[in-house]
C-alpha cells in the first residue's frame, strides 16, 4: 500500500516547467529513492510534498487523503540547503523547531535530550550553532527533522558533510527508522547510498519520470544477462544461445564475459566445469550510477 | 499555543537576551540624558566667557550695554586703539568700535575687531542695543519725554482659543501643541526606522542562513512575516518604556545636584532637542516654559485622548511599514542588495517629516489635510496635527484608510514574501516584484 500518492502533478515557473505530468507512489515503511540530475525537478516536488508550494495541476494523497495543511506534521524534512539559526544556541534551536511542529515543550525537551544522548551533543546544548562544526551542525539539523516522529522522512543529501564514521551511524538511525515503520523519501546524487537503502527508486529527469520501481526490478531491467568468469585452462566452444564478449588474460587467470542469449547461468556452467577450473563466476549487474549515467543520457538523446 | 505566538515568543526572547540590546537599552538613556545636562555642565562651568571692549567715542552708546551670561561688556575710558592690541591677544573677546560723530538718520561706520568671529547671539545683542538706543535718540529728538517713550513699549502675549462644539472657546495651547506633537512624530519616526529595519534584517537572516526553508516546512510564510513583526514590535515597546524609564531616573538624579537656575535652562534646552532644533519651535516652547505655565498648557490638550492616537498611530504606522521591510527583506538575498529597493519605502517617511514641520506652521492647511489621510504619511503627519485638534471625522477617516492601508500592504507584502523567501539569486526589481504579487500558491 502507498503513503503517499503523487498524481499527475505539473508545476509550470514563468520560464521553464519544473514538473510535467508527474506520477509516483511511494510504498508505506519502505526507502524511497528520487534521482535525478540537477536541476530536474526534486526540489520542486519535494517542496510540494512539503505544502511549500502548491501544484498548478495534479493532487498528492497521503494514505488515500488529500493532503491537508495539518499534515506537516506527519511529514519530517531534510533540506539540501541546511540552515538553522546561527545565533541560537542548539538547544533551544531544537526546542523552537519542535514547538512549530507541533510538540509540547515538556515532549520536545525529553526528546530532544534522548537525541543529543545518541549523537553525542549533549555538552553543546548552550553552544550557539556558529561555533560548531560542520558535521555537528548537520547532526542538530537531522534530529530537528525526525524529532517529532514524522511518518514521512524527506532527507535531501543526508549524507553531506559528514564523516564515515557519523555517515555510517546516520544510515543506521535511518535503517532504524524505517525498522520502526516510518517512510523515508531519499534525495540524492551518491549511487552507492542508494544500492544500500533503497528499496525502490524514480528517477527524474526534465520535469520527468523516466524511470521507476523496486531496486531489485530496475535492476534486473537493465541486466545484460552478462556473466563474468574467472578461470585456468582453455575455454570449450560454447552451446547454442551463449556468446562470448570478450576474452583476456587478466592477473591471476584468464578472464571472460559470456553473454547469455537464453538458456540458464546453470547450463553455461555445466558446459563449463568438466573444461576448465573456475576461480569466478557472477551475474554482471549495472551499478545505479551506470543506469542513472545510462538513463539520462537515453532521455537526452 | 498557536505558531504565531511560538514565533513571536522565540523573536522576542532571542532580541531581548543579546548583548546587543542590553547594551543598547543601557546606553540610549545615558546619551539621551547627557544631551539634555551636558549644555547645562558647560554653561555652569565655563569660565569662558566672550568679552566685549566698548570704545564708545561718540559717548551715547556705552551705558546701554548691558553684560549678560556669558557675554560680558567692558567700557573703555579713553583712546580705544591702545586696546587693539589686548583685543588682538585675547582669544575670546573682540573690540566694538563706536565713531564719535553719528548721524542718527543714517547711523554707519559701527565696527568690531577680533580673533575669532563674533557668535551669532552676540552680535544680536549688539545690534540691538544699538538700533535701540538709536530709536530711542530719535524719539526724543522729535520732542517725546523718556517717560512717554518708556510707555511706549508693549508686550502683548496672544492668547489662543479654540472653538469647541459646544459653541464655547476652550483654551488652546499652541506651544505645548508643537511640542507634544513634534516630539510625537519624531519617535514614531525613529520607531519606523529603527524597528523596520530590525524586521528586515531578521528576515534577510533567515533567508541568507536557509533557516527559512525548514521552518516553512511547518509555518505558513504569513505566520512567519506576522510573528516576526509583532515580536520586534513588542521588543520595540519594551526598549522604549525601559527608555522611559531610566531617562527619567537619570534625568531626576542629576537635576537633584543642579540649582533651580539651571533646571530651567534644562527644560529650555530639552525642548530645543525635543523640536529637532527648530528654532521658531523651540522659541514658542520657550515662552512658555518662561512662563512655566507648562503644566496648564500640557492640561489644555486632551491627554488620555492623544495618548491613545498615539498609540493607534504608533502601531497602525509600524505595522504598515514593517510589512513593507519584511517583503524587501525576503526579495533581496543579503542586507547589501536591500539598499537600492529601500528607497521607494523611505521616501514617504522623509517626506512626511518634511511636511510635519510645514504643519506646524499651519495645522488647518489642506496640506496638513491631504498629507494627515495618505496611510504612508498619516501616521506622523497626523500626530504632529492632532495637538492642534482635528475634527472627529476627519480623524476617522484618516484611521480608516490607515487600517485598510495597512490591510493592503499586509496582502502585498505577503505575497512578495511568500515568493521571495524561496528565491535565490535573482535581481529584484520593482517589477519583478509586483509580478510576485500575482503568482498563483
Amino acid at each position: 500500500m502507498s503513503l503517499l500518492s503523487i498524481q499527475n502533478v505539473v508545476k509550470r515557473y514563468q520560464q521553464h516547467t519544473a514538473l510535467s505530468g508527474v506520477s509516483l507512489e511511494i510504498p508505506e515503511g519502505q526507502i524511497f529513492g528520487l534521482l535525478g540530475p540537477n536541476g530536474a525537478g526534486k526540489t520542486s516536488l519535494i517542496r510540494i510534498i512539503n505544502q511549500i508550494t502548491m501544484p498548478d495541476e495534479g493532487r498528492i494523497l497521503l494514505k488515500g487523503q488529500p493532503l491537508r495543511t495539518e499534515d506537516v506534521h506527519r511529514i519530517g524534512y531534510l533540506p539540501e540547503e541546511r540552515g538553522l539559526y546561527k545565533k541560537m544556541k542548539i538547544g533551544e534551536q531544537a526546542l523552537y523547531l519542535a514547538r512549530l511542529k507541533g510538540m509540547s515543550s515538556a515532549e520536545a525537551n525529553r526528546r530532544i535530550r534522548m537525541w543529543f544522548e545518541k549523537f553525542e551533543l549533549q555538552p553543546w546544548w548552550n553552544k550557539k550553532v556558529e561555533e560548531l562544526s560542520k558535521g555537528m551542525q548537520q547532526k542538530v539539523q537531522f534530529i530537528c527533522t525526525v524529532l517529532h516522529e514524522p511518518e514521512l522522512i524527506i532527507l535531501d543529501e543526508p549524507f553531506s558533510g559528514f564523516d564515515p564514521i557519523n555517515a555510517e551511524m546516520l544510515k543506521q538511525e535511518i535503517l532504524s527508522m524505517k525498522a520502526k515503520g516510518a517512510t523515508i523519501i531519499f534525495s540524492t546524487h551518491r549511487m552507492e547510498s542508494v544500492e544500500e537503502l533503497c528499496d525502490h527508486v524514480a528517477l527524474i529527469n526534465k520535469s520527468k519520470v523516466v524511470l521507476n520501481g523496486a531496486t531489485r526490478d530496475i535492476k534486473k531491467q537493465f541486466s545484460t544477462n552478462t556473466f563474468r568468469i574467472g578461470f585456468d585452462g582453455t575455454l570449450p566452444a560454447l552451446p547454442a544461445g551463449f556468446e562470448l564478449v570478450d576474452e583476456k588474460a587478466g592477473n591471476d587467470w584468464q578472464e571472460a564475459r559470456i553473454q547469455v542469449n537464453h538458456g540458464s547461468a546453470n547450463e553455461l556452467l555445466t558446459a563449463l566445469l568438466p573444461q576448465v577450473t573456475l576461480h569466478r563466476f557472477e551475474e554482471e549487474i549495472p551499478s545505479f550510477n551506470e543506469i542513472f549515467i545510462r538513463t539520462v543520457k537515453t532521455a537526452q538523446a | 499555543m498557536s505558531k504565531v505566538a511560538i514565533i513571536i515568543e522565540r523573536e522576542f526572547m532571542t532580541r531581548v537576551k543579546s548583548k546587543q540590546f542590553i547594551i543598547f537599552t543601557l546606553l540610549g538613556p545615558v546619551l539621551m540624558s547627557l544631551m539634555f545636562v551636558i549644555p547645562v555642565l558647560i554653561a555652569m562651568y565655563s569660565e569662558d566667557n566672550q568679552k566685549i571692549w566698548i570704545d564708545d567715542q561718540s559717548g551715547i552708546f556705552a551705558d546701554q550695554f548691558k553684560s549678560e551670561k556669558g557675554l560680558e561688556f567692558i567700557v573703555l575710558r579713553g583712546n580705544g586703539e591702545a586696546y587693539k592690541d589686548s583685543a588682538r591677544a585675547s582669544e575670546n573677546s573682540g573690540l566694538l568700535v563706536i565713531p564719535a560723530a553719528i548721524d542718527l538718520y543714517k547711523p554707519d561706520g559701527f565696527t568690531y575687531f577680533s580673533n575669532s568671529p563674533m557668535g551669532s547671539s552676540a552680535k544680536r545683542t549688539v545690534e540691538r542695543t544699538l538700533n535701540q538706543r538709536i530709536e530711542n535718540l530719535k524719539l526724543e529728538a522729535s520732542g517725546l519725554r523718556q517717560s512717554y517713550i518708556d510707555s511706549l513699549q508693549a508686550d502683548v502675549s496672544l492668547k489662543t482659543l479654540k472653538f469647541t462644539e459646544s459653541g464655547g472657546a476652550e483654551n488652546s495651547s499652541t506651544g505645548a501643541a508643537t511640542g507634544i506633537g513634534f516630539a510625537a512624530a519624531f519617535i514614531m519616526y525613529l520607531f519606523i526606522f529603527i524597528y523596520g529595519m530590525m524586521v528586515l534584517r531578521g528576515v534577510v537572516e533567515e533567508k541568507s542562513s536557509r533557516v527559512m526553508e525548514v521552518i516553512i516546512s511547518s509555518v505558513r510564510p504569513f505566520q512567519m512575516m506576522l510573528g516576526k513583526i509583532i515580536g520586534i514590535a513588542a521588543v520595540g515597546l519594551f526598549q522604549f518604556i525601559l527608555w522611559i524609564i531610566l531617562t527619567f531616573g537619570i534625568v531626576t538624579a542629576v537635576s537633584g545636584f543642579i540649582g533651580k537656575d539651571q533646571q530651567k535652562d534644562l527644560v529650555k534646552n530639552r525642548m530645543e532637542v525635543g523640536t529637532g532644533g527648530n528654532p521658531e519651535v523651540a522659541a514658542s516652547l520657550e515662552e512658555e516654559a518662561g512662563g512655566f505655565d507648562l503644566m496648564a498648557e500640557l492640561e489644555t490638550v486632551n491627554l488620555p485622548f492623544m495618548i491613545g492616537m498615539f498609540l493607534f498611530y504608533f502601531l497602525a504606522g509600524y505595522l504598515l511599514y514593517a510589512s513593507l521591510f519584511a517583503a524587501i527583506g525576503s526579495a533581496v538575498d543579503n542586507e547589501a542588495d536591500s539598499q537600492q529597493i529601500l528607497f521607494p519605502v523611505t521616501i514617504p517617511i522623509i517626506i512626511a517629516i518634511i511636511v510635519a514641520q510645514m504643519v506646524i506652521q499651519n495645522p488647518g492647511s489642506s496640506i496638513a489635510f491631504w498629507f494627515s489621510m495618505i496611510p504612508l504619511t498619516s501616521p506622523i503627519v497626523m500626530l504632529v496635527r492632532l495637538p492642534f485638534g482635528v475634527p472627529a471625522w476627519e480623524i476617522a477617516l484618516s484611521m480608516t484608510l490607515l487600517v485598510g492601508g495597512f490591510f493592503a500592504t499586509a496582502w502585498m507584502a505577503a505575497r512578495i514574501y511568500r515568493v521571495g523567501v524561496l528565491m535565490y539569486g535573482k535581481k529584484v526589481t520593482l517589477r519583478e516584484l509586483s509580478k510576485w504579487l500575482f503568482y498563483k500558491g
